[in-house]
């Protein structure tokens, strides 16, 4: 096995890691998909159940990582990147399993406390929020659309110099297989990258026209902390964008000059480095709706949240069909999710998937 | 503005989102010509129907509190809310009457009623910013 092999099974195996922290990144007023008053958040028992479902699903995690390299001498390359996907996927539905038990005991002691009965239930609105900079311009992504279309018209400039054969197919191993030159060939980067593009556009129109989600209990802060969480994470989205945009067009330049192979490890390794610890910096410097941000301001005694929790299906799925918002702060985790009861969420996800098995199926065929 | 809506109270919605316009506009903390959120917007963001929203805004635009553009969307009216006159004091003599009724049965004295209403007062007047 060759050393990429071992660096993209490593960094993704200690990505997974950070998703056993996840109960620490949630707002203060959810548990485990379940809300709660703020002021309880740090009560012991709390506390333990957080702990406890973090050690739980780093051992899993542990467990998963021995069982996987130790296969490694034993089945073939390709059985590997099976075996690689599989652990992957078994890890992230053994977080949501042992997750599951944990709502439950939540939902148990919601009942036991009562807090919706001795709090009174608001929603708080603030009427200037939309008018807040809460974001960067879309117009920043006419750059790497820019990018895209010179990378293009430069292809096809010198499309005459280029090798008869492109460095397609890097195996698992990092193993360069070339493949013949040809239009379809060339447009794989460029049409990767729109791709690429439009679903960060996506996520900016999320992150711009998400429901405000303030907290009842401290207005101020909370919309603040608010309005700081979604500045933060559109600027990375735009450097994301940028650093994707460019690693892509500089690898369309190894397709044009062969002398450049080898070069392009100095590249796609910083970028990946930086996306994922940019991620989980990101997510634990601000929490969810920027919940870890530690700003003053004063707190309202007995009152909380209204109660939704009927609206969140296993504490994660939203469902409200009164509702008219298309996309909601996540329960248990950083970012947004769709309301499952709209329309839209069910035909943006579809078009998404459809998209992406379409377009490789155009490549191959064309 | 922050607009605190009770979702325990007997008050419906649509009338407390009336009710908070109104504070913030005595308070000042909505300026007369100030923007509020679209119908849809405002729905949005508290998580209901679109009609609750929409009616109250449609009740507040009938009493000239808020004027509601094709273009520029919903507005605080310029001029600021209606004067008060025979009609509205009619009006409010009506709503007060039952009010009063519930005090005077409790046996509250005219001069702690009073009280309380100055204190609302003072806090229009003050207009607190915390909405």
């Amino acid at each position: 096995m060759d050393k990429t092999f071992y660096i993209i099974t490593a960094i993704v195996f200690l990505v997974n890691f950070s998703l056993a922290f996840m109960p620490y990144f949630t707002r203060k007023t959810e548990s485990f998909g379940v809300s709660i008053p703020e002021k309880v958040y740090n009560d012991s028992e709390f506390r333990s159940l957080r702990k406890q479902y973090a050690t739980i699903t780093v051992l899993i995690n542990g467990l998963i990582i021995i069982l996987f390299y130790s296969s490694i001498s034993f089945v073939s390359e390709t059985t590997l990147m099976t075996l690689f996907i599989v652990a992957t996927i078994l890890y992230l539905l053994s977080c949501f399993l042992v997750y599951l038990p944990f709502h439950y005991k939540m939902k148990r002691i919601k009942v036991r406390e009562a807090w919706h009965e001795v709090h009174e239930q608001r929603v708080v609105v603030d009427t200037t929020f939309h008018r807040e900079k809460t974001y960067v311009s879309y117009k920043w992504y006419i750059i790497p659309f820019f990018i895209v279309i010179v990378t293009v018209a430069y292809t096809f400039l010198v499309y005459d110099q280029i090798p008869d054969e492109v460095p397609i197919h890097t195996s698992f191993s990092g193993k360069v297989t070339y493949d013949e030159k040809s239009i379809g060939n060339l447009l794989i980067l460029p049409f990767s990258q729109l791709f690429l593009l439009g679903t960060m556009l996506i996520v900016q129109y999320v992150i711009n026209h998400s429901k405000q989600q303030i907290s009842a209990e401290n207005p101020e802060r909370s919309k603040r902390q608010v309005v700081l969480f979604r500045r933060y994470w559109s600027l990375y989205l735009v450097i994301s964008t940028y650093l994707i945009t460019f690693m892509f067009s500089g690898l369309q330049l190894t397709f044009i000059y062969p002398d450049l192979l080898g070069y392009e490890d100095y590249v796609i390794w910083p970028v990946i480095a930086f996306l994922l610890i940019g991620a989980i910096v990101l997510s634990i410097r601000t929490g969810q709706g920027g919940s870890r941000m530690k700003i003053d301001s004063k707190r309202e005694a007995n009152v909380m949240d209204r109660d939704d929790d009927q609206y969140w299906k296993l504490g994660q799925f939203y469902v409200n069909k009164n509702d008219p918002s298309i996309f909601v702060e996540k329960r248990f985790g950083v970012g947004w999710t769709n309301n499952w009861a709209h329309p839209i969420s069910w035909i943006l996800l579809l078009s998404l998937i459809g998209l992406g098995l379409v377009i490789p199926l155009l490549f191959i065929y064309l | 503005m922050f607009i605190q809506l009770k979702f325990d109270s007997e008050v419906p919605i649509y009338e407390q989102i009336k009710q908070q316009i109104k504070i913030g506009m005595a308070k000042g903390t909505l300026q007369p010509g100030e923007r509020l959120p679209s119908v849809r917007q405002l729905a949005k963001d508290i998580g209901i129907n679109l009609h609750t929203v929409n009616k109250a805004y449609q009740q507040l635009r009938d009493e000239n509190f808020l004027l509601i553009h094709r273009q520029r969307g919903v507005v605080i009216h310029p001029d600021g809310a209606p004067k008060t006159d025979e009609i509205h004091k009619e009006t409010l003599k009506a709503e007060l009457a039952p009010i009063i009724a519930d005090a005077f049965c409790r046996e509250m004295s005219e001069n702690d009623f009073l009280s309380v209403c100055y204190e609302i007062f003072k806090e229009m007047k003050g207009g607190s910013s915390d909405g």
